[in-house]
């Protein structure tokens, strides 16, 4: 059989392979180095970095749930100057795509003086507008809803008011908590972001009988992990068949076979989250495990395998 | 500092009564690596329950072989699946991950405070010490709520340490917490307490005592904490506590990469 192309155009990025990591599983990547070969990944997508540092939110931040596990770290990062300076410069060196993860909790202003940065910046591929980190809050979303992306409208002028300073790719990072998904990845493209990625944890609790207390500081955090699979394929496979734009799909990765549902689902690309914690070479087995199964099933690319899913039975 | 991704196989994973195990395998590199204080992130479920890895201090590494021992308590469903295992089963860990104990100075001697199973880290660190074959001191101070909750004192003797214990309810050593005994130590004659370095390890609250001794008595020291983590490598920012920095201001570190090891007047103890 002829060549197997995994090679995927996400914007004005090139992929080698579909495979990235979701942001804030993977650190800035250096923490990752010493156990596989970053170049085999398609893009890497750092820690949500914000205009000020931000200290993140009081501990306990993580908690193990049936299948997954809940977080409230609150997008703790130095910000966005000391990323460039000593964060940027390691990622520099390994040739392969970055996606820089941006995020703000007071308004779209923020997040226009970060791609403002970010535009100027050679090493970054694309920008990843996180307007879905259920650990923060913001002020620009309309009353009853705490995220950008629980709110079309809301999603549309944010992502309208980044494409207007910057030529860098954008993806538009969306929430699960919402009742239809596919509105705000819709306003997402009509405003000219160049791909949406989905989908961010799923708000949740656990609270430990014994001490009656939350088990995270935070009360309420984001649900990760293979417990939210089925609602992020089911998420993945509405909006890939109603927006013309490049879907990154995650949500509870952690083998090939579960990269594969994503792909098959409609899916562009897929990104490794809370995956990245069970093993430090995961990525690493998915992208071999993607490749060999195309070679198995004659898939000769990614788009033709983004239309394997076959529907009767 | 190198970390390895391993599937090793378990030689033993000896029971030793009262919900203690201790499991040995060998692996050259991890054990050529590592040194006391640092972890292993040990994967204890085949499926997806629990689905984290679990991290556990490295308790002894010896030989040339590279024989690595876990020493841990049955504590809930991670732990108890791995005093399951057999010899011969597969077991996936990471490691040598965190940073280890700074060593001491050469001459000053060394005073190891253990509450409980703090002791596991702690012994890792003796033995190292032993393998020197100096004159130093090696004070082993174990503490535990009751006699058979000591942890390992024959196996401080052997490793060339003069251990003294004490327990909660007195059933055996001198009655009370070992920050006390740690403070009697201090204050008994002949002992000179600048001329020492603790290395601590056990409960927080324990852990804060024995900070407040060292510090009244001005003696430095390092103590090893336990924390719940998801990745153990840094990335994630889950296992962080609040640490007193340079001008007042809080802040936070990780307890897999900044620490486990931290000086024991650094952490914020009073917000923990």
């Amino acid at each position: 059989m002829s060549r197997i192309r995994t090679e995927v155009r996400i914007g004005r990025m090139m992929l080698r392979t579909p495979v990235t990591v979701a942001s804030g599983t993977f650190g800035y990547a250096s923490e990752f180095s010493g156990f596989f070969d970053l170049r085999i990944l398609g893009a890497v997508t750092t820690k949500t970095v914000t205009l000020k540092p931000r200290r993140g939110n009081v501990p306990p931040r993580t908690c193990e749930t049936p299948a997954g596990m809940l977080n409230s770290v609150g997008l703790e990062n130095p910000g966005i100057d000391v990323f460039l300076k000593e964060k940027m410069p390691f990622l520099a060196g390994y040739k392969v795509p970055v996606i820089v993860s941006i995020a703000s909790e007071s308004d779209n202003r923020e997040f226009i003086e970060l791609a403002r940065r970010l535009d100027h910046c050679r090493e970054a591929a694309a920008i990843e507008l996180n307007i879905s980190c259920p650990n923060i809050r913001h002020t620009t979303a309309r009353p009853g809803t705490s995220l950008i992306a629980q709110d079309a409208g809301a999603t549309y002028r944010l992502v309208k008011a980044v494409r207007a300073v910057t030529k860098k790719t954008i993806i538009t990072k969306l929430s699960p908590n919402v009742t239809d998904i596919v509105s705000i990845a819709a306003a997402a493209e009509e405003a000219g972001s160049d791909a949406v990625a989905l989908i961010n944890t799923i708000t949740g609790m656990s609270i430990d009988a014994s001490s009656r207390k939350s088990r995270i500081g935070a009360v309420i955090g984001g649900l990760s992990g293979p417990a939210i699979r089925p609602v992020a394929v089911r998420m993945v496979w509405e909006v890939s068949r109603r927006v013309s734009i490049p879907v990154i799909g995650m949500g509870g990765i952690c083998d090939t076979d579960s990269a594969l549902e994503f792909l098959l689902a409609g899916a562009s690309a897929v990104a490794v989250g809370t995956g990245n914690f069970l093993s430090p070479s995961l990525a690493d087995e998915i992208v071999k495990g993607i490749r060999e199964y195309m070679r198995e099933n004659r898939f000769g690319s990614v788009s033709m395998l983004r239309k394997g899913m076959k529907y009767a039975r | 500092m190198k970390s390895f991704e391993k599937k090793v196989i378990i030689i033993s994973n000896r029971d030793l009564k009262h919900g203690r195990f201790i499991l040995s395998f060998s692996d050259k590199q991890i054990a050529g690596a590592a040194s006391p204080g640092q972890f292993l992130m040990v994967k204890v479920s085949r499926g997806l329950f629990p689905l984290l890895r679990r991290p556990f201090s490295i308790h002894n590494c010896s030989g040339k072989d590279g024989r690595i021992d876990v020493l841990y308590e049955v504590k809930g469903p991670g732990s108890r699946l791995l005093s399951q295992y057999p010899p011969g089963r597969v077991l996936e860990v990471v490691g040598p991950l965190g940073n280890g104990f700074s060593l001491p100075e050469k001459g000053r001697g060394v005073i190891l405070v253990a509450g409980g199973m703090g002791a596991a880290p702690l012994f890792f660190l003796a033995s190292r010490l032993a393998a020197e074959r100096s004159k130093r001191r090696i004070y082993a101070l174990l503490g535990a709520c009751g006699k058979n909750r000591l942890c390992r004192p024959a196996e401080f003797t052997a490793a060339g340490c003069s251990v003294k214990l004490s327990t909660d309810d007195g059933s055996c050593g001198s009655a009370g917490y070992v920050s006390g005994l740690l403070d009697s130590f201090l204050n008994s004659p002949g002992i000179i307490p600048s001329a020492y370095v603790i290395y601590a390890c056990g409960p927080r609250p324990m852990l804060q005592a024995t900070a407040f001794v060292a510090g009244k008595f001005g003696v430095p020291g390092y103590c090893s904490l336990e924390a719940h983590m998801a990745c153990g490598i840094g990335a994630c920012m889950g296992c962080v506590i609040p640490v007193r920095s340079e001008g007042g201001r809080e802040a936070y570190k990780r307890v897999c990469h900044d620490g486990p090891v931290f000086s024991l007047q650094e952490p914020d103890w009073g917000k923990m």
